[in-house]
């Protein structure tokens, strides 16, 4: 089996790459000195993922939320929940969908190969009747209201719904109480059988653990998988953006608002350098140090609520900016200015070396932590990029090279304003 | 109905061995041993961690004056205001330039409760210096930077300038009402409030937004000289650096401040006395309840460990009673699970319901309680809960800001100990112990913040 090491010196820290003749890929990232390990597995299958094709067979749809009750129900077996099993190694588990993948995780500090045991044995032993489906309606149900009831993820979803026409990024994760009534043991197998191969999926490990020991749990519990092609649907999505503004009423004393603009990907994820060099952009443009944060700031027109985000996957991109306002059209009409502004006169040189060095800090100290290293391992693996080329691009990136970006993003003529106001406003 | 003490020390033996096991491994493991600690002004001391294994550093400074209605909108201002700039970068935008240039160091400013005391924390973090592109000292200028922001800020004619004060004052502001805003903290923060309302504790941590709007600058300065004359300050460092240099730096500072400090006090009061039940109605999907209990038992008691013990077991763990029998066998509840506040003596049981099950989840919950009361709790529940328990202890310090914090809760109640440490106490909790302090609990206040009839009939 091929074992790749991966170094970098400017982290100083190293990983290796394990391509496991199951089909599985395995990262090991040591850190030493720590007491404790984080494992999570991902399969490269979300909330988007509702029309696809395996190999030469039909096309499928299926029920918004089904990936995320799948999570719900992949926990459980025959014998028992997983919780109820790693409770007798001390692990602390947990799991996730996002849109574009699906991740179950523990963190240990004691007995680790027990707990890998499970992990990889659970998430191989699917168990779905007609029976154990209909009992989890309730609890998702409950979830799906509790979300409701965030007005800080629905201002998310409206800004979303307002900037997608057809993308199913535009669909709440955990999906709808009708569209998860329509979910059955056998739709559940269908996803489960075309998504969780080991080939579509990876296994990453970081902290107090090492190659052997990860190793020697993989070989004794992964079962061989058969290599296959899924082909993911999405309807052809124009460039503009659906609904320039979304509002909703809801009981909150002082607005949220989230701005997205909406980028033109393709069907390409974005690249190390592309992620680099946006996080340096955005740096510029809107961080504390920036003079459109301390224009809006002096205006009294945001808190420190405020901030951006680069949201990237399968066929979306976008810049978010959100937070509290008192009034979010006065921000919006004030961010779009500064954006025609910045593409007009460039890039100043002193800014940039600013940013450069803050997106710098920021990247070293992600790695302090397990988790984070974990996480973004997986992110890393399933859009083909190397984790130490983000800091390697941040460390190289040029004047320039913000410059071609700045390009490419950041329409002003194309963004969606998504407020959430209090009902008497 | 406890069982014969006879019979806990046989399952001791077998079914705790592989916590045995973990605390013996964690003994020579263990490296978070370098932590110094220094008096360097009345109740002013100095904390050092030596860590070599993170990629940053951290300086924090912790000022704690006790809660006072009146005096909490002026404190709960101030370490916001030290955080916007300082005499040497006059303007927010100039100090966050600063910033960035050493790598996005950042100082953040927090207002908290710590018991009965406010807590107000500046802190800094920022890349070790083995990492600077340049070969620069972060560390050592990250040091000065904090003492600049604490000691020499932005002040005219004997007020904080006033465009940072009334920047920070809006701010407050929005703060007060975005509490509104997530309605699981409005929940919290609503429940907080009838429970201790006869108590300091049930002060809010920002105020009233009417003591905020009445605030002037001057009264904002007043409060900051007024802090850092008669808090009790810990600071900690924690990174590679051995901070000698960063100690005398802050022992000079407090040199020329005129020290007028006693120590505070935290009032716990053990039982109810009647159970106090408040329903708040807004338009939720999802109804929140929560109880909150007496435990006749806060630090520095010795049978803290026990209350802990007994609040994992009851509804701090992924396999507690509330998670296997109220949230997933009744389908109940979307969350329910317990908390525990050793410095109030707190116990509370946070749930999400639908409208129609909040009296079904109340009883539910009761009743684990009720099973706990009587001894029923299993070997098995036992020694799961205690080692998910110093599972959590143990990761909390491989990270910086779980380090600090575990250090900062530590030196505040006097008689620290370390993680594994604590470990080994709850290791030794028998189940007759959890018992007897789940019978401590006696059940004080009901709060319910559920759909407006209106709302439903529309």
């Amino acid at each position: 089996m091929d074992i790749k090491t991966v170094e970098n010196n400017i982290v100083k820290d190293k990983y290796y790459v394990l391509d496991h003749p199951s089909g599985l890929t395995i990262y090991v990232y040591p850190k030493e000195g720590y007491q404790s390990t984080y494992a999570i597995i991902g399969t490269k299958y979300g909330s988007v993922n509702t029309r696809f094709k395996v190999d030469d067979g039909e096309e499928i749809t299926v029920p918004d939320g089904i990936a995320h009750y799948l999570e719900h129900k992949l926990f459980e077996s025959e014998d028992g929940d997983a919780f109820t099993r790693y409770a007798k190694t001390g692990a602390n588990a947990n799991a996730y969908t996002s849109f574009e993948k699906t991740c179950y995780l523990f963190s240990c500090t004691e007995n680790f190969e027990e707990s890998l045991e499970i992990l990889l044995d659970f998430v191989q032993s699917p168990y779905f009747t007609a029976e154990t489906v209909a009992k989890e309606q309730g609890i998702i149900g409950q979830e799906i209201k509790m979300y409701d009831d965030s007005p800080s993820w629905r201002v998310m979803f409206n800004t979303l719904q307002g900037m997608y026409h057809k993308h199913p990024v535009r669909i709440d994760i955990a999906g709808t109480v009708e569209s998860i009534a329509e979910i059955t043991a056998e739709k559940l197998y269908d996803c489960y059988n075309s998504f969780y191969n080991l080939h579509n999926m990876v296994l990453c490990v970081a902290g107090n653990a090492t190659v052997e020991q990860v190793l020697s749990v993989a070989d004794r519990m992964l079962k061989p998988n058969k290599k296959q092609k899924i082909e993911n649907f999405f309807e052809d999505e124009p460039y503009e953006v659906a609904k320039e503004y979304v509002e909703q009423k809801f009981p909150v004393t002082i607005p949220l608002f989230n701005l997205g603009f909406k980028e033109n990907i393709g069907d390409k994820a974005a690249t190390s350098e592309q992620l680099a060099y946006t996080d340096i952009l955005l740096t510029i443009f809107a961080s504390t140090s920036s003079k459109l944060y301390n224009k809006l700031m002096d205006e009294g027109l945001i808190n420190e609520s405020f901030g951006y985000e680069y949201a990237e996957g399968p066929h979306y991109a976008a810049v978010l900016f959100g937070g509290e306002s008192r009034n979010p059209k006065k921000v919006t009409e004030i961010i779009k200015e500064a954006i025609r502004e910045f593409k007009k006169n460039g890039i100043d040189e002193k800014d940039f070396e600013l940013a450069k060095r803050s997106v710098y800090g920021n990247a070293i100290s992600g790695f302090n932590s397990n988790e984070n290293i974990a996480n973004i391992l997986i992110d890393m693996h399933f859009n083909d990029r190397e984790l130490f080329g983000y800091v390697d691009a941040i460390a190289n990136a040029k004047v320039e090279d913000i410059e071609k970006r700045l390009t490419e993003i950041l329409d002003p003529d194309n963004c969606t304003l998504s407020v959430v106001l209090g009902e008497e406003e | 109905m406890p069982l014969h003490p006879t019979s806990f020390e046989k399952l001791d033996q077998t079914l705790t061995g592989r916590l045995r096991k973990f605390i013996n491994n964690l003994k020579e493991v263990f490296i978070l041993e370098k932590l110094k600690r220094v008096q360097i002004a009345e109740g002013v001391y100095f904390n050092t961690i030596f860590d070599n294994r993170f990629k940053t550093s951290r300086i924090a400074v912790t000022m704690l004056v006790g809660l006072d209605k009146d005096k909490v909108a002026a404190n709960a201002i101030v370490p916001n205001i030290l955080t916007r700039s300082c005499k040497a970068y006059p303007t927010y935008f100039e100090f966050s330039q600063k910033l960035d240039m050493l790598y996005g160091t950042s100082i953040t400013g927090i207002n908290s409760k710590m018991g009965d005391f406010q807590a107000l924390t500046l802190y800094a973090v920022g890349i070790d210096d083995k990492y600077s592109l340049d070969g620069e000292s972060v560390n050592k200028e990250m040091a000065e930077i904090i003492c600049d922001v604490l000691f020499d800020p932005n002040v005219e004619n004997g007020e904080f300038k006033d465009e940072d004060f009334k920047q920070e004052q809006r701010q407050l502001i929005e703060a007060i009402d975005a509490q509104f805003n997530n309605k699981r903290a409005y929940s919290m923060k609503r429940f907080l409030e009838v429970m201790f309302k006869d108590e300091k504790y049930g002060i809010n941590k920002y105020g009233t937004k009417e003591q905020v709007l009445a605030l002037t600058s001057k009264d904002a300065y007043n409060a900051y000289l007024e802090i850092i004359k008669t808090a009790k300050v810990e600071i900690m460092c924690l990174g590679s650096n051995d901070n000698d240099d960063v100690c005398k730096l802050f022992t000079e500072k407090f040199s020329s401040i005129e020290r007028d400090f006693a120590e505070g006090e935290n009032v716990v009061v053990p039982k109810a006395t009647e159970v106090k039940e408040q329903t708040d109605k807004l338009d939720v999907e999802q109804s929140k309840l929560i109880l909150g209990f007496r435990t006749d038992c806060a630090e520095p008691s010795d049978t803290v460990s026990e209350m802990k013990l007994a609040n994992a077991v009851l509804g701090g763990t992924a396999h507690s009673k509330l998670f296997n029998n109220v949230r997933e066998k009744l389908s109940l509840c979307y969350y329910c699970n317990s908390a525990y506040d050793s410095n109030k003596g707190l116990l509370y049981i946070e749930s999400g319901v639908q409208k129609e099950n909040i009296e079904k989840a109340k009883a539910a919950i009761l009743n684990e309680i009720e099973e706990m009361k009587k001894g029923n709790i299993t070997d098995e529940e036992m020694s799961d809960t205690k080692l998910s328990l110093c599972n959590r202890y143990m990761t909390s310090v491989d990270s910086p800001s779980g380090t600090q914090a575990w250090y900062l809760s530590q030196m505040l109640k006097g008689k620290p100990i370390s993680p594994q440490e604590q470990a080994e106490l709850i290791n030794a909790v028998t189940k007759e112990q959890v018992v007897a302090a789940a019978n401590k609990l006696t059940l004080d206040t009901v709060y319910v913040l559920t759909k407006n009839e209106s709302e439903e009939e529309n």
